[in-house]
Parts: structure tokens; C-alpha cells; sequence
């Protein structure tokens, strides 16, 4: 690819004025840097033009008829008029053409004030209609999940179906019919498709497109926009809350002053329904009865100290914001005296995450997730990055639809980005490490390795060769269930790439080769040369909002904030916290559920995280929780586990709060409180602080600055600490990534270790993301509960038809629910989302992994 | 002097004969109210429901903040007024409501007998001014 023409540069002048553009810019692009407005309708800067309103006609002089401004690429010398009398006129001939079949519904449609028809009809001052067609009305389609599409309101502007198809990849969204007859309809809408397209609401605009659950509830005009971000997904999503007489009503984004560019993930589209839900915790109780903040406290406090530290052990949750978490694990060591902290992390990112610092000193991603756009190849691995990380979707479909990137997936299952990629290796559990081993391999072999990157930055250059020549491609390839052939296509892809950005997820990091696969990345994101330059890197995806700063403020016993190992930085952080000493030892969540069982732990903490439906072997937490004297439960939503607890402690919901959420690319968010807490909910924050105050008898900041300036101040995490941004706010920033010379270590390579039989993965499904969501009508609507997917093939095998009862067994535990026959997994392969509490999928689940061998039967 | 005094207290004394007061005596008498009065609102109905159609407008335009409209959709998927509910107490009877609704849903009649026991009753919801 050549880069010469792009670069070249056009003078045009434009009502008088002159300007330069680059060259194959429209007429519109040079108008905005001008700051001249030419009406539009059909225009979206963030996908290709449709043409279709011609509401944006300008003169060219020489040009006979007017042009359109938003898909007229503009040429050297031309001479651009953008309003005269005739071409007004024009304009407003455009615009009642658009009123021909639009009815006159502004008082009952949802987009009325908002609507780009409605302020053009008023800035052009269209009061008549003076055109007559035949009346094609086509009826309200109300059978979509969570859109309703009135035809009738559409100007065929093309928006919704550009979104799907040129940004996200997930919409099927299509133009039917020709004519006047057309209108949007759907690819195929006999099958569920659990993907679904917010942003199509989002962009459409008029009121062609509207929310199901946001419909009729309020007037736009009347709702308050208080910049935030969003609450799923490991990136951050810059959004606005549209809040009213304390309530959150919807989410939205605005276009090019976010860094995700107004684009939204299915969570802000349509899963926020969590925070008004008739669940929510409303008061604290004790013995579940609801009794006075103070006494819930000092119920707590006084078992603490009755018990001792020893016996008190506590899980948090990535929910939670950093100054939250820091406050948590402050809590425990420094107030409880204990150092049994741990966190949901300890099954997933956790394991990633140590394995990342030791091969590559990395933590997080080794570049802003933009990155990925400039990327010439993309491998995603192991992951469902649409449902994991809407954002960093966005990203990868930016990379292959602008950039022309090459995109190669590797997953167990058909997921949804499956179905865009170049080459699609669809493995075996088990195989994972030695598939990204054999890719290492045959990069090196066929002599396209970042060589230059090795010799500076790896230190055990001489081993590469050496631990490569044990892989054997094709015994590799068997095992995994793949093709040599395709093996090797994805490895000339990755290797002729000049820059290649690697993302993994859920699949890599919950699984039980989860060291073993994470160094084989390490050692493929070396060889490609992902981690050096400015486009590619190397991304761990995590659908939690906060998985990077829960990390980072080292909620784990082995490490203090910040990764200090815990033994040796003890000693400064006691002073720093003004205690004698920090409590020894310390056990991680898998130790904890052990000691519970064996009656050690007596008192124990969850902040924001439910073990009965998310940690594997649920089954085995259910006992443990039901065993142990002492359960404090902190959360926002009533369960099962509340029920369990001695004392709830009601929280305050992600948009009842302010604080700092990091993404996986470590950049800053600042959450903003947008509504009070309902009931007497308190935010997290203040409810650590108040339990801090108990134990030590000290005051506790509040103040988000304040925390993050202590914990900066006992740390090397931040390079700066205080609010920055115009209306989307940060809060901290933390140092980039860049590789020391002879640095990183070249890890051995893994051999496949495939599983045999039938194989069930737990997951996270499009719609849902923790249990959280489970709690949104919104989200219900496309998954109201657990299924089961699986193959046609072992369905016909085992006798199975589509919604029929079935139940999975493994060697841990069982579970029963509905099938679902699906061509999203291969043959030997279930699937189940682990969001839901009657389903339960992760009591199958052995701790440490994601997929088990299991045996399934009907009933 | 004197003769201007005598003029002037004649007229109040005439006032004061039988048949020359201006005192109307309500709430025995009452006067004929102007066609264009603004007094209680009412909504009109239409069929068998009420004419509004929920857009929200009267309580954006309403300057004393006292109508509440809650929007929800029938079994027809036709937008109604779940709630609809206006503050008497608060109102200033200025038809601004009147004149913002686009479906002509909402008017003023002549009723201005508006006391009340209960600050509760001041409340009128849809049923009332449906009546
Ligand atoms: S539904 Fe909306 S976004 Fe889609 S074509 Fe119609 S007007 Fe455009
Ligand atoms: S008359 Fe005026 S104050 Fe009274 S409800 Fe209507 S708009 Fe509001
Ligand atoms: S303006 Fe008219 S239609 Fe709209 S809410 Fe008020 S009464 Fe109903
Ligand atoms: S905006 Fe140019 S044709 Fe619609």
C-alpha cells in the first residue's frame, strides 16, 4: 500500500473562502473545517455516504446542477457555493419530498426533539407539503427483541444498516423493497440472534428506530445528560446517562468527542434496567431484618473484632471502582488485620495478567486499544470479543473495513466475529497454547519474525529456536482438530503484516491452560512484532468494567497496590496506614472455599460479587456460604446469596456513584454520579470507609482525589493524579507500556494436551454481562434465562429437539435447563452463558477453568 | 366647596337606594362568564378514550411546573396518557397548556369553584378532568 496519494493535499475555495483538504475528501469535510454548515439527513461521518436525501446540494461553478457535498469528492481549484436562493429552494423541495409519507406523529414518536427532520423542517421553515404520491404505509414492525421500527417515520437515510455492516458487525439490518416501497427490515428473522444492534437507534435519526424499553418513558428533551462511562466491558466507553427526577431512563453517546466515537455496547443500549429494578437492595440489614446503618456497622465491626483476622476472609468484585477496591483491601489488611482477600479475578485475568508482567513486564494492554484500527492484522484468540468487549469489536471491524486488515480468529466456537474473518480456526479445548505455539513456529520458519524486535528487546534469544523445534506443526494442527493448510495461511497473514494486534479473552484466560496459553501469546505477540510501533499490540479483552484497576490496586494476598510483592512491602504500607504491622500469610479465593469448609474462615465478606452463580464449582460455594457463621453480603441487587447473609449492606449502583474505573488499555474513566443511591443505599466507598473508621478509630478520606493520591503516593502505578478532560473525565494516568532492551523472556512452548468427548463451556452471551444484568428487563428480553447450546449433530445423537429439557453432568456437579440447537457450536462442543442464577451452569464447572467433559440427557 | 361635597355625597347615597349596588351576591348570583375564561381544565374525550396522546408538551410549556404525564401504550400500541394529573394549587390559569397541545386535547371551562377541604383533592387526575 502506498501512502503517497494519501497524504497530497487539494485547495478549493468554498463561499469565498479558501481551504485545504487532503486529497479524496469530500466537499463537506473541507466545509467543516471551515466551520461552514451544510444541511444534511443521510450524512454520518463515521460511515460511507448513502446520497440518498440530497438535502446537501452546493454549486460547483462550471457544474451545470448542483452536487451533493457529502459524497462529491472534492478537486483541486473548484470554486463552491453552499447557499443561494435556488439552491434553498431546492433544499426545501428535498426536505417536503421527505414529508410525502411521513406522517405527522412528532407528539406520540420518541425521537420528536431530537429528530434531524424535525430541526430541518424548522430551521428550513416547511410548513406545506405540496407533493401527493400513493400512500404506502408500511405497518409498525413491534416483533423485534428491543427495536421497534416504524417504517413510515424512515427516510432511507441507510444509517442503521451502515452501522451494522461498515462499525460494529453485528446488525442485519437491510434495505427491503425498492422505491417508495422500501424500507429496513432484517436478514433473517426467523432465527434468534443473540447479537443484537443498539447503535441502529442510536444513529437513525428520526424515529424509524426506537428502544423497546426506553419507548414512551420520557420526553428527550426533558432528561439530563451526565457525562459517565459505561458499566460493561473492559474499555472505556465514554457515554452520557439520561437521568430524570432521579432515575436513569436511557444511555447514549455522542459522536466525535468520545473516544468511542458515539458507539455503544449492548449493555449501555439496553441493559441498564439493573439500576431501576424493583430488586435493589433498599436498606441494611442484620439477621434479615432492616435495621440503621450504625448498627449494621457495629454488627460487623463487633465480629471482626471477636474473630480476629485469621478467620475473616473477603471477595470484591471488578465492578467496583479503584478507589473502592483499594479502600477493600485496605479494609482487610490494615483494619480486619487480615490478608484473605481475593477477588473473581483469581479464575480469570488474574492468572493472565502475572503471566503477562513476567514474560513481557506488561500490564494490561501494550498499547491504546486504537491500536487495533491501525493494526494490518488482527487475531483474536480465544475470544467472543463482540459480547466480551464491544469496544475493542469496534476497533478490530474498523481495522478490516477501513484498513483492509487481515482479521483471523481462533475459537472453540462460531462466534459472531467468526463469521467476518479471513481465516477462521475453530479448535479443540486443550489446544490452545500449541496452536499459538504452532503459529510462532511457522512465522519463524518461513523467515517473517520481527527479527530486529527480538534482538533488542528478548534476553533468551538462543532459547526461541530451541523451544520452537520441539512444536511439531502438524501433530499440533491434528490435536487442535484443525487444518495444516489454514494453519499455515494464518501464520503467512501474521507474518506479512507489517503490524499485527493480538487480542485474547474469557477463552484464554478462564481456562486451565490459562499460563500455558498466555505465555504462547507472549511468545507470538514477540515474534510477530505486536509490541513495538505504533499500530498492533498485544490485548488481554475482560468483560468487567474495572478488571485493570482492581488488579492494580492488588486485591490478591500475594501482592500490595501497585504489584509490590506482599511480604516486602508490608512494612511500608503499615506505616503509610499508621499500624503496627501488616496480618501474615494470607489465602487466595481457592484457599479461602477450603477454608471454609474446614471451618478456619468464620467471617466472610463479598463486595460486589456473587460466587453462587459465577465462581466455578458454584455448586461446592453454595455449601461453603451456607456453612459459614459469619456472611456479610454487600450489594446492590436482593439473590439467593443475599438471603444467605447475616448482614446486607445495600450499595450504591454504578450510576449512583463517582470514582475511577481503568480500562485494559489503562486509561482513566471517571465515573459520575448521576442520580442519588436508591433507598438508603450508600456507595461502596463510604460503607469501606465507615468499617475502616470502626476498626481503626481513624477518619477515612472520601474524597476520590485524596485515595488516589495516597495510593499513588505508595505506588509507581500513576504518572499523574487529578481530573483532566473537558466533559468526560479522567482521573489519573497511567505510565504506557514500552518494552526495556533484553527484557523479555521467551517463554517454552506448551504441547496440546485436547480434551476427548463431549466438551461444555460456561461463557459470557451477548446480552448479559455478569449477574447483574440478569436483573435488566432489557437484557431479559433477548436471554430471559440459562440455555444450553448445542451442536445439530449431538443433538440428533442424544435425542435432543430444540427447547427441550436437558441436563449436563460432569465430575463436579449438574445442571439442568432448556437446549438451544445452534449452529454457533461445533459438534462435541455445548455452550452455556454462566449470567444465570436458575441455570447455574457453573456448578459444572471445576475451579480454574471454563470448559469441562460432561454427559448430557434429556430431562 | 360645600356644593361639590353635597354633589359628590349624593351619588354614594343614591348607591345606596335598593337596586344601585354593584356588590354581586355570590354565591346566590352569579355572573355570566366570558366565553373565553380560563377556569378548571378538562381533557376532551374521543370515543371511548381521552383525546391526549401523552407528547409531553403541556408540562414542558406549563410555567408553574404542575402537570404530570406518564406515557404508556395500549393494547393497540397506541400512545395514551397512563397518567395525567394536574395541580390545582400550583396552576395560574394561564391556557399556556391549552395552546401548546398539538391534538387539542386539553381545554379551559368556565368552572372556577375550585375550593376545597383537602390539599389532596386539589390533585385532579385524568378521571376528573375527563368528567
Ligand atoms: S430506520 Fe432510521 S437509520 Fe434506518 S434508514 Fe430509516 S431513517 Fe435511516
Ligand atoms: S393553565 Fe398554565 S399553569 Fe395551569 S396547567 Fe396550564 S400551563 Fe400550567
Ligand atoms: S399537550 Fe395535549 S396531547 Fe400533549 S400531553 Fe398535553 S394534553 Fe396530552
Ligand atoms: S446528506 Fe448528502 S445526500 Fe444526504
Amino acid at each position: 500500500m502506498s501512502n503517497k496519494s494519501e497524504n497530497a493535499m487539494v485547495n478549493l475555495t468554498i463561499d469565498g473562502q479558501d481551504v485545504q483538504i487532503e486529497a479524496g475528501a469530500t466537499i463537506i469535510v473541507a466545509a467543516e473545517k471551515l466551520g461552514i454548515k451544510i444541511p444534511t439527513m443521510c450524512y454520518l461521518k463515521k460511515v460511507s455516504t448513502t446520497g440518498a436525501c440530497r438535502v446537501c446540494l452546493v454549486d460547483v461553478e462550471g457544474v451545470d446542477t448542483p452536487v451533493t457535498a457529502c459524497n462529491t469528492v472534492a478537486t483541486d481549484g473548484i470554486v463552491v457555493t453552499t447557499s443561494t436562493p435556488e439552491l434553498e429552494k431546492q433544499r426545501k423541495d428535498m426536505i417536503r419530498l421527505m414529508l410525502v409519507n411521513h406522517p405527522l406523529d412528532c407528539p406520540v414518536c420518541d425521537a420528536a426533539g431530537e429528530c434531524d427532520l424535525q430541526d430541518i423542517c424548522f430551521d428550513y421553515h416547511v410548513l406545506d407539503q405540496p407533493f401527493t404520491a400513493e400512500d404506502v404505509a408500511v405497518a409498525k414492525i413491534t416483533d423485534w427483541p428491543l427495536i421497534e421500527n416504524v417504517p413510515s417515520r424512515c427516510v432511507l437515510c441507510e444509517k442503521c444498516v451502515k452501522v451494522g455492516y461498515e462499525l460494529t458487525g453485528i446488525g442485519d439490518f437491510r434495505v427491503v423493497e425498492r422505491g417508495d416501497k422500501a424500507y429496513i427490515g432484517r436478514k433473517d428473522s426467523n432465527q434468534i440472534d443473540p447479537y443484537i444492534e443498539g447503535n441502529a437507534v442510536a444513529v437513525c435519526p428520526v424515529g424509524a428506530m426506537i428502544s423497546k424499553p426506553f419507548k414512551h418513558s420520557a420526553r428527550s428533551w426533558t432528561l439530563d445528560k451526565v457525562a459517565s462511562i459505561g458499566f460493561a466491558g473492559g474499555s472505556l466507553e465514554q457515554v452520557d446517562l439520561n437521568v430524570k427526577n432521579n432515575k436513569l431512563y436511557r444511555i447514549t453517546s455522542q459522536d466525535d468527542v468520545t473516544i468511542n466515537d458515539g458507539l455503544l455496547s449492548f449493555d449501555s443500549s439496553f441493559g441498564y434496567g439493573f439500576v431501576n429494578s424493583t430488586e435493589r437492595l433498599l436498606a441494611p440489614m442484620v439477621n434479615q431484618g432492616a435495621v440503621e446503618w450504625s448498627e449494621a456497622l457495629k454488627t460487623v465491626v463487633a465480629k471482626a473484632k471477636e474473630l480476629g483476622g485469621e478467620a475473616i476472609a473477603g471477595l470484591s468484585s471488578a465492578r467496583l471502582t479503584v478507589e473502592e477496591n483499594y479502600l477493600f483491601q485496605k479494609l482487610f489488611r490494615a483494619g480486619f488485620k487480615s490478608n484473605n482477600l481475593d477477588s473473581e479475578a483469581r479464575f480469570g485475568m488474574q492468572r493472565s495478567s502475572e503471566q503477562l508482567s513476567k514474560v513481557l513486564g506488561l500490564r494490561g494492554a501494550s498499547a491504546g486499544i486504537e491500536q487495533i484500527a491501525a493494526a494490518d492484522a488482527v487475531l483474536v484468540f480465544g475470544s467472543d470479543i463482540t459480547s466480551e468487549q464491544p469496544q475493542i469489536n469496534y476497533q478490530i471491524q474498523k481495522a478490516c473495513r477501513q484498513n483492509d486488515a487481515q482479521l483471523l480468529v481462533v475459537n472453540m466456537r462460531q462466534v459472531r466475529i467468526a463469521e467476518q474473518s479471513n481465516c477462521f480456526l475453530n479448535y479443540v479445548p486443550g489446544s490452545e497454547a500449541a496452536l499459538a505455539g504452532a503459529l510462532t513456529k511457522l512465522i519463524v520458519e518461513n523467515g517473517q519474525a520481527a527479527d530486529a524486535f527480538l534482538k533488542k528487546y528478548v534476553k533468551n534469544t538462543a532459547d526461541i529456536k530451541k523451544s520452537l523445534a520441539k512444536v511439531n506443526v502438524e501433530k499440533v494442527a491434528k490435536a487442535a482438530g484443525v487444518s495444516v493448510e489454514l494453519l499455515k495461511e494464518v501464520a503467512v497473514a501474521l507474518g506479512e503484516a507489517s503490524s499485527v494486534a493480538l487480542v485474547f479473552g474469557g477463552d484464554v484466560t478462564k481456562s486451565a491452560q490459562c499460563v500455558e496459553t498466555t505465555q504462547a501469546l507472549a511468545n507470538l505477540a514477540m515474534v510477530s512484532g505486536a509490541l513495538g510501533g505504533d499500530a498492533g499490540g498485544l490485548f488481554p479483552a475482560d468483560e468487567k468494567p474495572n478488571m485493570q484497576g482492581l488488579l492494580d490496586v492488588g486485591v490478591c494476598p500475594e501482592s500490595l497496590p501497585g504489584y509490590q510483592d506482599y511480604a516486602k512491602g508490608s512494612a511500608k504500607f503499615a506505616q503509610a496506614w499508621g499500624v503496627a504491622a501488616l496480618p501474615e500469610g494470607g489465602m487466595n479465593a481457592e484457599q479461602v472455599l477450603a477454608a471454609i469448609e474446614a471451618g478456619t474462615i468464620k467471617f466472610l465478606y463479598l463486595a460486589g460479587t456473587n460466587p453462587l452463580v459465577t465462581f466455578p464449582e458454584s455448586g461446592r460455594w453454595k455449601a461453603a456460604l451456607k456453612k459459614v457463621e459469619f456472611l456479610v453480603v454487600q450489594d446492590i441487587l436482593s439473590s439467593e446469596l443475599t438471603e444467605l447473609a447475616d448482614v446486607v449492606l445495600p450499595a450504591a449502583a454504578y450510576s449512583e456513584k463517582s470514582g475511577t474505573y481503568i480500562s485494559c488499555d489503562n486509561r482513566s474513566g471517571l465515573l459520575q454520579k448521576a442520580i442519588c443511591p436508591a433507598g438508603e443505599a450508600q456507595s461502596d466507598k463510604q460503607i469501606f470507609a465507615q468499617l475502616l473508621e470502626g476498626m481503626l478509630g481513624k477518619s477515612q478520606s472520601l474524597c476520590n482525589q485524596t485515595i488516589l493520591e495516597e495510593l499513588a503516593g505508595l505506588t509507581d502505578l500513576f504518572t499523574e493524579v487529578g481530573v483532566s478532560g473537558e466533559t468526560y473525565l479522567s482521573s489519573c494516568v497511567k505510565q504506557g507500556y514500552a518494552p526495556a532492551a533484553a527484557a523479555l523472556t521467551f517463554s517454552a512452548c506448551a504441547a496440546a494436551t485436547p480434551t476427548k468427548g463431549l466438551q461444555l463451556i460456561s461463557g459470557k452471551m451477548h446480552a448479559h454481562t455478569g449477574v447483574t444484568s440478569t436483573y435488566a428487563a432489557g437484557a431479559l428480553e433477548i436471554a430471559p434465562e440459562g440455555y444450553i447450546e448445542i451442536s445439530v449433530a449431538d443433538a440428533d445423537k442424544a435425542g435432543i429437539a430444540d427447547g427441550a429439557q436437558v441436563s449436563v453432568k460432569s465430575a463436579v456437579g449438574s445442571a439442568s435447563g432448556v437446549a438451544r440447537i445452534s449452529g454457533y457450536v461445533p459438534q462435541g462442543i455445548l455452550f452455556a452463558p454462566y449470567h444465570f442464577a436458575g441455570l447455574n451452569i457453573q456448578q459444572v464447572v471445576p475451579t480454574g477453568q471454563n470448559t469441562v467433559a460432561v454427559e448430557i440427557s434429556k430431562g | 366647596m360645600i356644593k361639590e361635597f353635597i354633589q359628590g355625597l349624593s351619588i354614594t347615597a343614591k348607591h345606596l337606594l335598593p337596586g344601585h349596588t354593584t356588590t354581586v351576591e355570590y354565591p346566590k348570583q352569579k355572573l355570566e362568564i366570558a366565553e373565553r375564561f380560563r377556569g378548571l381544565h378538562r381533557l376532551v374525550p374521543d370515543h371511548d378514550r381521552e383525546k391526549c396522546v401523552a407528547c409531553g408538551l403541556c408540562p414542558t410549556v406549563c410555567p408553574a411546573k404542575c402537570i404530570t404525564v406518564e406515557a404508556g401504550e395500549d393494547e393497540n400500541g397506541v400512545k395514551y396518557p397512563k397518567v395525567y394529573q394536574i395541580d390545582m394549587l400550583r396552576c395560574i390559569f394561564c391556557g399556556y397548556c391549552v395552546e401548546a397541545c398539538p391534538v387539542e386535547a386539553i381545554e379551559m371551562t368556565g368552572e372556577y369553584e375550585l375550593a376545597s377541604y383537602k390539599r389532596e383533592d386539589f390533585c385532579f387526575t385524568k378521571e376528573r378532568l375527563l368528567k
